[in-house]
């Protein structure tokens, strides 16, 4: 389970959400959302250091997440890889 | 991560932290100044820029359009205000194609005038024609692509009103020079046109209006309003600090030259180098002070509906940031530069400011019809292509 925010891309509303990673979806949960992604619906945008880990969903919503210890740890569980050009 | 936790998924709809009703939200996120928050620096810009440097090189500049997308996403991510965070959409492949343009258009313009003259002609007033196209373009495709909250930004100046803003901007810039290549021997015609120059700060004052007037986030609307005289206060004011940069710089030179009293060479290297170091201590100190008076105009004046910007960059110290930050970028041979962005950046966005006095959970997604209805134009019209730097 990992802290985040949501955005659905329609308007500007912050959602506090949890976020929980399967193998073949990630769960949005909050107060007002509940979201079952499919991972060919997300992409991950770089991971900057100290820059919220961002997942990017297709239909325009997207999640932050702020918590580094957090962020790195939702990034590995989601098989990402640091491209070529950082490593 | 472990499929259990999906399981876990409805108990934890228990233990959320409760907001509130809406009503108790709405006091809580009204008539409150948010502060811009910077979270990255420079060394890790440094290891960005100098990789992207790198493949620009190995690649022919192709790389330059990822590399592009990579700073900006890099910068906006890492802005942050009220907890959120700021992102960049570009396709570097719609900014390759800008690219590839702006290669052909100047191997045009380069060989142009080795045909004829009278196409060579053609070619500069096709170049001259489309650029206030090509700014306005550029502003579109940056806005489009830049979110904050999932929400776009957007521009929605016409291309007409692009047209009558830049083009006077761009006679009074290249009018000297276009004289004196058709009347050679008339200086005195190209010396003239010069006076326009006398009124740049109208230009630029007419530049920001129809820039900073046309911002639109979601469906919130910028408004702006500056008067022409604020710039040309502004500008009088940044050439008082330009002069007395030079007189400084005028003044070392001079003791410099004290010191090599009678031998005639070297005061002679000296007065010439004097001079440009002049000049270039004059720009070092009248630009960033430009820069930060008009930044504080332009985005002090800057309104969306029930939000304000305030910008207090101070001057002197902006002009003294940025003159270390020349200095620091030539003494290390230019690998201070993404120390001295980061720096500048960070301070800009330190001393800027939005008060908000109504909910940013209001604010929706322009409607897609609405940009094009705006703009005369249809919606997608050039938001695939960018040919800023």
């Amino acid at each position: 389970m990992f802290a985040a925010n949501y955005f659905d891309g329609m308007n500007g509303k912050k959602h506090a959400v949890h976020l929980f990673v399967a193998r073949d979806s990630l769960r949005v949960v909050g107060a007002e959302v509940m979201r079952d992604i499919s991972p060919a619906a997300i992409a991950i945008g770089e991971s900057f250091d100290s820059a919220p880990g961002i997942l990017q969903f297709a239909d325009g919503g997207h999640c932050e997440i702020h918590e580094p210890a957090a962020k790195a740890e939702l990034l590995a569980a989601l098989g990402y890889h640091k491209p070529l050009v950082v490593r | 991560m472990i499929d259990s936790e999906i399981e876990r998924a409805e108990p934890v709809l228990h233990v959320l932290p409760q907001t509130g009703t809406a009503q108790q939200q709405e006091q809580i996120d009204v008539d409150r100044e948010l502060r811009f928050e910077f979270t990255g620096s420079g060394k890790e810009y440094f290891r960005i820029w100098i990789v992207n440097l790198c493949l620009t090189f190995a690649t022919l500049g192709i790389y330059s359009a990822w590399a592009k997308v990579r700073r900006l996403q890099y910068f906006a991510r890492n802005t942050q205000l009220d907890g959120a965070a700021f992102d960049f959409h570009g396709n570097p492949k719609a900014i390759l194609k800008g690219r590839v343009l702006a290669v052909v258009l100047f191997a045009v313009y380069h060989y142009a005038f080795g045909f004829s003259k009278a196409f060579g002609v053609a070619v500069v007033g096709f170049l001259f024609l489309s650029l206030p196209w090509l700014l306005r373009g550029a502003l579109r495709f940056r806005l489009h692509n830049t979110l904050y909250r999932g929400l776009r930004f957007a521009f929605t100046g016409t291309l007409p009103q692009a047209y009558l803003v830049y083009f006077p901007m761009m006679a009074a810039f290249f009018l000297p020079a276009a004289l004196l290549a058709l009347y050679p021997g008339n200086p005195g015609r190209a010396a003239l046109s010069g006076l326009l120059y006398l009124v740049w700060p109208l230009w630029h004052a007419r530049v920001k209006r129809y820039q900073q007037s046309h911002l639109q986030y979601g469906n919130l609307r910028a408004e702006y309003s500056v008067s022409n005289g604020e710039f040309f206060a502004r500008y009088f004011f940044a050439g008082l600090v330009g002069m007395l940069g030079a007189i400084l710089a005028g003044m070392l030179v001079g003791g410099a030259s004290l010191l090599f009293k009678g031998q005639g060479g070297v005061t002679y290297i000296l007065g010439f180098a004097g001079s440009l170091l002049s000049i270039y201590v004059s720009y070092l100190f009248a630009a960033p002070h430009l820069q930060a008076s008009i930044y504080n105009l332009t985005w002090s004046n800057t309104a969306f509906p029930n939000g304000w910007i305030e910008s207090t960059l101070k001057p002197n110290a902006y002009v003294q940031l940025q003159a270390g930050n020349a200095v620091l970028t030539i003494l290390t041979l230019g690998l201070y530069r993404p120390f001295a962005v980061v720096r500048a950046y960070r301070y800009r966005l330190e001393h800027t400011a939005v008060r908000i006095n109504a909910s940013l959970d209001k604010v929706t997604a322009a409607p897609r019809s609405g940009a094009a209805g705006a703009s005369g134009d249809s919606a997608d019209d050039f938001l695939g292509f960018d040919l800023s730097w």
